[in-house]
Parts: C-alpha cells; structure tokens; sequence
C-alpha cells in the first residue's frame, strides 16, 4: 500500500506535495485557542493553592461515585450512539434513495430540531411526554391505559431528548457517504446474480462505513458533554460527568478538582479513540484514489462490517423476502422519525403563538404579544445579532481554517498525522465549562479579556473538530484522480477546487459549517466566561431569563429561527429554477 | 441619561402593578449624603422581571441622581465570577453572590471592603434580619418556602415539611430542589425539619438524617428540579402537586393567572449580598451605588415591583400593608422562617469538606446508587 500511495502522490497537484503552509492556519488556532488553555488548566488539576501535587487526581480516582458517573456517562453515550445508529442508518438510506428535490427537502427538516434552545425543547418534550401531556391524554382517551405512562423524569425522556438532537448529527454523515456510492458498483454485483439483500450487506454497506463511522463519533462525542438534557428529562439517577464537572467549577469553585476530572475524561476518552484510531481515519492509510475505486476489495475487508458480513450466507427467499418488505418499512420508519423530529417544534410554535402571560401547553389563546415582546426588546435583539454575527464568523472561519487539515489528514501520510488527527477533535471531548475555564484564563493573560473575538476563537475551536470528523469521512471516498485531471490538464489548484472539488463536496462542506455554527449558536457556558457588555449573546439573555421564569418569548426565538430557513430554502429553490 | 428624579415614573408604576403608596414618608425623603460622580459603573443583572425591578428602582435613579451611568452586566454563576476576579478581570464593579457562597470570597481575600462613609447611618442600623457586614451589603432576602397546587388540596392544604412527606393525607407527587443546588436548594434543611428537627436545632446538619427522611420521599418525587423556573413549572403543569419553590417565583406565576399556595411557616430565608470585586476598575462608583440601594426609598421601590424583600426594615415604612403581606420578611412571618446559617454552610468539617462540597458529594454518592 505504501508503494502505491507514493505512486499516487507523484501524480498530485503541486499543494497536495511537500511542506504544508495551509495546515499553518489551523496550527496557530489549536494552539492559541486550544493547547494553550488546556495547559493552564492541566497547571490548575496539579495545583492546591500554591502547592504542586496530584492531591485533585487522587481525590477523583479514589471516589467510587465519581467512577460510577463515568461509566454511567459512557454507558449513556453508547447506548444514544448504538440508537442513533439503528434509527439514523435506514433514515439516511431513505434519503439517499429519493430524488434530488425530496432529499433536499428532507435534509433541511432534520435541522429543525436544532432551531430551538435546549431549554424550551424540553419544556416541549415536557408537554409531549408528561403525565398530563399529549401522549398520555391521548391514550388515556382511548382508554388504551388507566394510568398515565411514565415517559418522562426517567431513562426514557432521557434517552427521548437526546436522540432527538442527535439523530441528525449522524444522518447527514452518512447520508453523504451513500450519495457518493456509485449505483454502476451496485448494478455491476447485481449482475453477477446477487441478491439484493446481498448486495446491500456486502457492497452498500461497507461503503457507507465511514459516514456510519464518522456520524458514530460525533454523536458519541457530543454525547459525552450532555448533562442538561438528562438533567431536565431523565431520571435523578442520569447524573452524568459533565454535570459533575460543571457544579465543581460554578458553585464550588473547585477549579483544581474539575480539571483534574476533565483531563482524566480526555485522557480515558482521547486514548480510546487513539486506539481505534486505524479505524477512524481509515483511509488515509492507504492510496487514495485508488482506494476510492477498489472499495470491495482492501476497504470492505478491514472495515468492520466487512469482516462479518461476507460469510453470512442469504437464502435466496428470505432475501427477497426481506427486500420486499424493506420498502414499506422504511416508508413507516421514516414518516415516523420525522413525525418525532418536528413534534416538539410543532409545541414550540403554538407556545410561541400563546396569548397566555406564562408558559402553558395547550396555549388558551393565541396572539403575537411574544413576538412584540421580543422585537421591543433591545437588548434581546442586540444579542441575537452578537450571537448571529460571532456564530458565522466562527463557523466560516472554522470551516476556512480546518479544511486543509481534513485534507491533508486524508491524502498525506506524515509523522505524527494520527495525534493532530486526536488534537483537532479532542475540543469535542472536553467539557465546555473547562474550555470556557482555560479560554478565560489564557485571554486574560494575553490582554483579551472583553474583546469579542474572544467569541470568535473560542468558537472556531469548538467548531474545528465537526469540520475535521465530516469532511475527512467525505474524502475517504473521493476520488483523487478527477482532481488530478483538472489538475494536469493545466487547472489552477484554485481553480480545481471551485470546479471540482466543492461541487462534489458541497453537503459535508454545508453540513460542518452549520454543526459549526449551531454549537456556537446554542454556547452557554463559553460566553459566561467571555461576556462582557461588548459582548452578550442570545443563549445568555435566555439563560438570565429561565432562571426566574421560562417565558414564551424564548420560544419566538425558535419559530424566527424557523423562518430563516425556510426563507434559506425558499430562496434555494427559486435560484436553482431559474438557471 | 440626564433624566429628572422619575417619582412620576414610579408613582405610575406602581399605580400600574395596583398597590397604592403611603405618600407621607416619601413626600419627605431623608436629606443623603451626595454620591454625585462621574464616569460608569458595571452592575450584575439578575436577569428578568428582576433584571427589570433593579432598573427602575435603583439603576435609573442613581443615574439621574448622580450623574454616574450604570451599566447592567448579566450575571455570571459564582465559580465563574470567582475564576475573572482570580484571572484579576471581574465581571462585574457590582457584583451579585449568593450568601452560600459569599465566605469562600471572603476566605481567599477576593472582596474589595464595603466603603460605608457613603451612607447614613441609620440606613445602616435598618438592616434586619441580617446586618451589613465588611465585605456585603445584603441585597434581596427571599424563601424557599412549601408550595402545593390549591386545586388539589381544596379542603386541607399541607402546612409543614412534614405533610410533604405525608403521602396519606396529601397525596400526589412532589418535586424539591435536587441536593447539588446544595445551601441554595435547601433540600438538606427540608429533609431535617421533615423529619421532626425544630427550626432553631437545624445546624450543624446532620448529613445522614437528612438523607435518610430523603429516602422515604425518594420514590414520590416525580423531579429534583434543578432551577427557579422548573420548580414552579412542574406545579403549573401538574406534573407535581406539592413541594418547594423560592416565594418570588411562586407570586410570579400567581400573578400570571397560576394557582398555587404556600405557607411562611418553617421558610427558609436566604440572601444574596452586593459586592465589590478585587480589581474592578471603578470602586468608588461602585461603593456609592451600593450605598443609593442600602437606602430605604429604593428598596421599597424595588418590593413594590418584586416580591423579593427589603434588606433594610426601614424600606417597610414606605411599602403598603397589602405589599407588605407579600414580603419573606414582613415583621408577621420573620419569625415563622428559619435563617439559613451560611457560617455552617462554609466551615470546613473534620474531613476537610466544607458543607457545600459534603452536600455534593453526599448528593452525589446518594443519587446515583443503585436502587
């Protein structure tokens, strides 16, 4: 493989060779925005007070509780992935089946989740879930149960409200791994006489793995981070590290304890992931273009599906059984998940549109006093347009920055390629509050302390790993040579990557750019650290306001969300009509 | 900002909210010592119809009054703001922090001393039930106090922790704050009273008491909420029929049309005091701001529009009798409540645990074990 891919390499254009100035960016970034801050919080977990010591260590590693949490965490961020997976899989399939115009459609729905703050969607789930809520008043109409269930304040609302912000996280990854199969490779086995379940499990699925990967550990990732969505809707018992983590560093101020936890997190966390590391940034071992081609062969044989699958024997009538069957369900399946994606919009909406003084579901009324409310408020909008404004800005720059890396991560072989790989997710990992921690200290120091670029880094480093994760899964089966032929046939490297390379790969650019700029958006506990009154942003204002009182008027801030989008896509509609 | 002394403003406002003023007392307020100044002062803002109440009843009328402008800062978690004043960058010049967590400021010399040559001195004296100390001025006092759902205990209402944990005679599900919110929560001080523990024997609590009457209820309570808002939601929402709620939260859902009762008895007071941060840039200003709220005029405009109560009992010879009723520290219900003791809540214990960092271990260690 090595000789081939030095083969490969000869033949690219001249800015996939030699030194690598664009990777200079993103070094400076990590460095300045993230190494830097994690030192001194890595200083802090050997501090107490003035003295050195590994006192916070022993602390957390002799706590049977704080075990307990931790592995509580993983078996909660396991099992949200192993579900999202199951659901996200077939979802993403159904996409990836349906003509241009649906997909788009589709794919722009699974973002609406993600149009509302985390507090008021699960107020909405509250109203959807609870004992008094629309499900159990339902079934307890049709008399299908004397009892109201109990769906909610347990592993249940728990697992409910994560899934739901998680499951798009994992589609459009893969998703973007199906588009880019090859339906000639697909009729070319079925021609040989395989059957189709056959053909799904051994050709399909195997080159859809490094979506199914990449989708995997974002979910996992950010699931790793939850804590007010179990807090909110799960169960006393789903008490999760993140939360520990976050009541060490607000309310006790025990900054050396809370870091002493994060870097145990990132060190249990960051060497899994460097031992499954062959997997995860698969394809770079080897050459690409040739790779992307040979897919059946090298690939279906190390990834991990490929290696069970292939000797499963599929009895020709089961097999058509089952792809008989596999319409309809996917049909069902997917009218469902959608139906449990825009359920708690739906809520918000009509709350939005409450004339009542308070939250209430069902609304009494409704009337726009919310939105008056909102747009009187000058200081709600001076901050929806901070968040707006730095959320862009860091996802853009995110977007510009991490790029090259994805890049070089996926056609270079270099020393020390596989720990920068770890590097540039590992922000993922630690929790916010502790990037926030380190961030602040490392801005102060450096005279930076109120300046709102302070958003702007902080959230470019927070945004960096989904660039890195989505665009490296989408170039482990892009095909070098097209690049290679512009290239050669006298393309300026610009030039190629306008007329080649972002048309091919316009949806994981578009899809880390908005993970980029929704993690930003939906920040709290960043911009408690970086606020000041040059610089206030809209999940801050909401913050101040639930703690005395959830009002309808955060979820207007959801249905204006709603709106941009669909404004986004209306105007996306009408532009490619009219070419 | 060269607005006139607003009393028309507030008159009218508190014409609005419907609760009249005695006109005497403030027909002739007391001649203050003059903050008069210049340049800024940055403010913690408590967010809300609070962040509101403290606009109108303090900012704008410092600001007309002494030319210094005041800029409202949001509010930060207290381990937030005690990270900038360590990183020598403070949030804010005044900041606001909770009585639980005042002493681990204090402790680690974080405070810049109170300046109390600004004020009068029988505003000072005025300060009950808790005095004005070195480094605070007590700011707001509230309770958490027993809140149930009126429609469901039409005939007899619960009257004591101990009715909470009567499932009998008061059924229904119940929610209190989870364990973590530790002094901020009160649940350790609920679960001991609950428990046969009078008022005036509560400290030094005792960890394993209070969760052992925590066990009992454990498999009743529908939610452990974990902030102000929720406590009140899962009333309003009927997913709880009883249990604990601050009494600001509660008048405010009852003033938006909810219908939930609560008793003073066996509340417990809690505080949150104004402070000046080490290395905040504008201390002087900040030190005259603390003094226009110690006054009593302020802090009665500010009762007037949140029930949230005077620091300063003088504050009460300018409320009415109607809002007075409202107030945690109204002269008829002080002694129904019990003062939360933040001296227990910070002294480190033979572990070397102060009470905070045992009740979030103990909160910890107790909620995620095995059932």
């Amino acid at each position: 493989m090595t000789s081939t891919g030095q083969g490969d390499r000869a033949a690219s254009p001249s800015w996939h060779r030699g030194a690598m100035p664009g990777l200079l960016p993103v070094l400076v970034l990590l460095v300045l925005g993230y190494l830097i801050p994690m030192g001194t919080i890595l200083w802090t977990s050997l501090h107490r007070g003035p003295n050195f010591g590994f006192a916070a260590y022993a602390e957390v590693l002799g706590s049977a509780t704080i075990l307990r949490i931790v592995l509580r965490t993983l078996e909660v961020a396991v099992g949200t992935t192993l579900l999202c997976l199951m659901l996200g899989y077939p979802f993403a399939y159904f996409i990836a089946t349906r003509g241009k115009r649906w997909a788009g459609l589709l794919l722009a729905l699974i973002a609406v989740p993600y149009l509302t703050s985390i507090l008021i969607r699960s107020y909405a789930w509250i109203a959807i879930l609870g004992g008094n809520g629309l499900i159990n008043r339902a079934l307890l109409e049709l008399g299908l149960v004397d009892e109201p269930l109990a769906l909610v304040f347990n592993s249940t609302g728990s697992t409910i409200g994560m899934v739901h912000i998680l499951l798009p996280m994992i589609v459009l990854p893969i998703y973007a791994a199906m588009q880019r199969i090859d339906p000639a490779v697909l009729a070319a086995a079925r021609n040989l006489g395989a059957h189709p379940a056959s053909v799904f499990f051994t050709v399909f699925l195997p080159l859809s793995a490094p979506g199914v990967v990449a989708g995997s550990a974002l979910v996992f990732l950010s699931a790793l981070g939850f804590y007010i969505t179990p807090a909110l809707l799960g169960s006393p018992g789903d008490y999760l590290i993140a939360q520990a983590i976050e009541v060490r560093v607000t309310m006790l101020a025990e900054f050396d304890v809370a870091a002493a936890q994060a870097c145990l997190l990132l060190l249990l966390v960051g060497g899994a992931l460097f031992l499954l590391r062959e997997r995860l940034t698969g394809a770079a071992e080897g050459a690409p273009g040739r790779r992307a081609a040979s897919a059946g062969g090298d690939g279906l044989r190390k990834s991990t599906f490929g290696i069970l699958l292939p000797h499963l024997k599929w009895p020709g009538t089961v097999a058509e059984r089952a792809a008989r069957l596999a319409g309809p369900m996917l049909w069902v399946l997917t009218g469902l998940l959608l139906v449990f994606l825009l359920a708690p919009m739906l809520v918000v909406s009509m709350v939005a549109f409450s004339n009542a003084p308070y939250l209430t579901f069902p609304p009494p009324g409704y009337s726009t006093r919310w939105f008056v409310a909102f747009l009187e408020d000058s200081r709600w909008l001076e901050a929806a347009l901070f968040s707006v404004v730095v959320s862009t800005l860091a996802a853009f720059g995110a977007l510009v920055v991490a790029s090259p890396l994805a890049f070089a991560l996926a056609r270079r072989r270099f020393r020390g390629r596989q720990l920068l790989w770890l590097l540039a997710i590992s922000p993922m990992i630690v929790p916010h509050i502790i990037i926030g921690l380190g961030l602040f200290f490392t801005f102060v120091a450096l005279h930076l302390n109120g300046n709102p670029a302070t958003f702007w880094i902080a959230y470019m480093v927070t945004g960096v790993p989904y660039v890195v994760i989505i665009m490296l899964s989408a170039l482990q089966r892009f095909d070098v040579r097209l690049e290679q032929a512009a290239a050669s046939l006298g393309g300026h490297p610009l030039a190629v990557f306008r007329t080649v390379t972002l048309p091919l790969l316009w949806l994981p650019f578009l899809s880390s750019f908005l993970f980029a700029f929704l993690t930003a958006f939906d920040d709290l506990i960043i911009s408690l650290f970086l606020s000041s009154p040059r610089g206030t942003t809209l999940a801050m204002r909401m913050w101040e306001d639930i703690r005395l009182e959830i009002s309808p008027k955060t979820a207007v801030v959801g249905v204006l969300q709603l709106g941009v989008l669909v404004l986004v896509m209306t105007c996306a509609a009408l532009v490619k009509r009219r070419k | 900002m060269t607005r006139k002394w607003p009393r028309r403003d507030f008159l009218r406002t508190s014409a609005l909210t419907g609760f009249g003023l005695m006109a005497g007392p403030l027909a002739a307020p007391a001649i203050a010592k003059s903050l008069t100044g210049t340049g800024t002062v940055i403010v913690h803002d408590g967010g809300g119809s609070m962040g509101v109440a403290q606009r109108k009843a303090y900012s704008e009328p410092f600001e007309a009054e002494t030319g210094i402008r005041v800029i409202h800062q949001a509010g930060v978690p207290a381990g937030v703001q005690r990270a900038a004043i360590m990183a020598g960058a403070p949030k804010h010049d005044v900041a606001n922090i909770s009585g639980g967590s005042l002493d681990g400021f204090v402790h680690e010399g974080l405070l810049t001393p109170i300046d109390y040559s600004w004020w009068e001195q029988a505003d000072r004296d005025g300060f009950d039930p808790v005095p004005t100390s070195t480094y605070a001025v007590p700011a707001m006092l509230y309770s958490m106090l027993l809140v149930y759902d009126r429609s469901r205990f039409k005939d007899k209402a619960p009257g004591s922790w101990a009715d909470i944990w009567n499932l009998k005679d008061f059924p229904g599900r119940r929610s209190l704050a989870a364990g973590a919110n530790a002094a901020d929560g009160g649940t350790f001080e609920i679960a001991l009273m609950a428990d046969g523990v009078p008022r005036d024997k509560l400290y030094p609590l005792d960890w394993e008491r209070a969760l052992r009457s925590l066990d009992r209820l454990r498999a009743d309570v529908v939610k452990w909420w974990a902030n102000g808002a929720e406590s009140v939601q899962l009333l309003v929402d009927k997913q709880s029929a009883a249990g604990s709620a601050w009494n600001g939260r509660v008048d405010g859902a009852n003033d938006q049309g909810a219908t939930l009762g609560t008793t003073w008895n066996q509340g417990i007071l809690q505080w949150a005091g104004w402070t000046v941060p080490k290395g905040a840039p504008n201390v002087e200003n900040a030190m005259k701001y603390i003094a226009f709220m110690g006054r009593a005029e302020p802090q009665a405009r500010f009762s007037e529009l949140i029930t949230y109560g005077p620091t300063n009992s003088l504050a009460f010879r300018h409320l009415s009798a109607e809002r007075t009723a409202l107030m945690p520290t109204a002269p008829q219900f002080k002694n129904l409540q019990v003062v939360q003791d933040y001296g227990f809540w910070n002294k480190v214990d033979a572990n070397g645990l102060n009470g905070l960092k045992r009740a979030v271990t103990e909160w910890e260690r107790w909620v995620t074990a095995k059932r």
